[in-house]
């Protein structure tokens, strides 16, 4: 099991940023814009499955958290943890003023960069971490929002229990219990993607 | 062996069990092959999440370079809050009246509304009073005379008064001044 872990070095080096940003330095805004804007946009797209929708909250999760910044405590957590928890709340405002509607596949597939996975040596490898991908992907359409924000947040974003508590505003049990639940709704759509497929190879 | 441990395996694999329940599970799974495949399924699912879910919403190249200028542009612009407030104020205001006025309408009822426009009539009273004074006194010694011009007995501002005054014949109005 690997969950990318926060590595304390960017933490440091974004309280650093912070501190330029809080004298007034233009530049430290658009590097702290580059260096957490990524995570905001991959966490609100996973929870919306919308890409337009995904960078409106971008850009109000951004510029909220800009005008904010004296008030987010370092001793309080990490700052994404803290940019992480405005992003949350503005996803469920975005849901509130949009009905989220049945997400097309090829809405999902629409995901422009694709990292290469540790073991996707081999054009075998890569398309089978693709078919993961695209079933997993289709899986998380059927999950309610409160499960796909504990799921994005946990294995997403990499957060432990506690900071996930913190975001979601919820107890610690919780969130564990919305892995839970969303780890067994995952495995059924999963289940029922592959019998679609079993029955597609098999009408030829 | 009977005693599969089926609810634990998701907890476990979610690393949500406590050390000794930890323990359990591996010793457990060493010997019933059942509960291994399941933690096998449930392992593999894990791995394709940790795997699969940071590639979820990757940004296209440049995708979040062309937001920054809005975001910087949206943060520089000063916020009007005075306007918010003043708007959201006179919205409620509106309505509190509005509520005020519907509860008041409903609880006094139009007998009173319609009563309102006589009470008016104390110009004329006063009028009357000054008339009083005349020479010619006749008929203001009648019960019905000081009836009508004291306003505090008025029983009702209604057109008693004008009809009290009717009754009054030989009173003259005489311009002020002209005396």
């Amino acid at each position: 099991m690997t969950v990318p872990l926060q590595n304390p070095y960017e933490q440091e080096a974004i309280e650093a940023l912070i501190e330029r940003c809080l004298k007034g330095d233009q530049q430290a805004y658009a590097a702290l814009y580059a260096a957490v804007s990524p995570g905001v946009y991959r966490l609100a797209y996973s929870i919306l499955l919308h890409k337009q929708d995904a960078e409106d909250v971008v850009q109000e999760a951004m510029v909220y958290a800009f005008r904010n910044l004296r008030r987010y405590e370092v001793v309080r957590g990490a700052f994404r943890t803290w940019l992480y928890t405005i992003t949350v709340s503005r996803c469920r405002n975005a849901r509130r003023r949009k009905w989220l509607p049945m997400t097309a596949l090829n809405n999902l597939l629409n995901t422009a960069i694709e990292p290469a996975a540790p073991d996707d040596h081999t054009p075998e490898a890569a398309l089978a971490r693709l078919g993961v991908r695209e079933a997993l992907e289709k899986a998380l359409t059927t999950l309610s929002p409160r499960l796909r924000e504990a799921i994005a947040l946990r294995y997403g974003q990499g957060l432990t229990y506690r900071e996930m508590a913190d975001v979601l505003e919820c107890p610690q049990k919780t969130a564990e219990s919305r892995v839970r639940l969303a780890h067994e709704a995952l495995r059924q759509a999963m289940a029922e993607t592959d019998n679609v497929l079993l029955e597609e190879l098999w009408s030829f | 062996m009977s005693n599969h441990i089926h609810d634990l395996i998701v907890p476990y694999v979610h690393r949500q069990l406590s050390r000794a329940q930890r323990e359990l599970v591996l010793r457990h799974v060493r010997e019933c092959s059942e509960c291994y495949a399941a933690l096998s399924v449930e392992q593999q699912l894990v791995r394709d999440l940790a795997a699969t879910m940071p590639l979820v919403g990757q940004p296209a190249r440049g995708q979040l370079n062309r937001l920054w200028p809005a975001v910087w542009m949206e943060f520089r612009t000063p916020q009007n809050h005075g306007n918010r407030w003043l708007r959201s104020y006179s919205v409620a205001l509106v309505m509190l009246l509005m509520f005020a006025f519907g509860v008041s309408a409903v609880l006094v009822g139009p007998t009173q509304v319609i009563a309102a426009p006589f009470q008016a009539a104390p110009t004329q009273i006063k009028a009357t009073a000054t008339l009083i004074r005349t020479d010619e006194p006749v008929g203001l010694n009648t019960p019905e005379a000081s009836e009508t011009v004291n306003p505090l007995t008025l029983p009702m501002p209604s057109p008693a008064p004008m009809a009290g005054l009717a009754g009054i014949s030989q009173i003259r109005y005489m311009p002020m001044g002209n005396h």
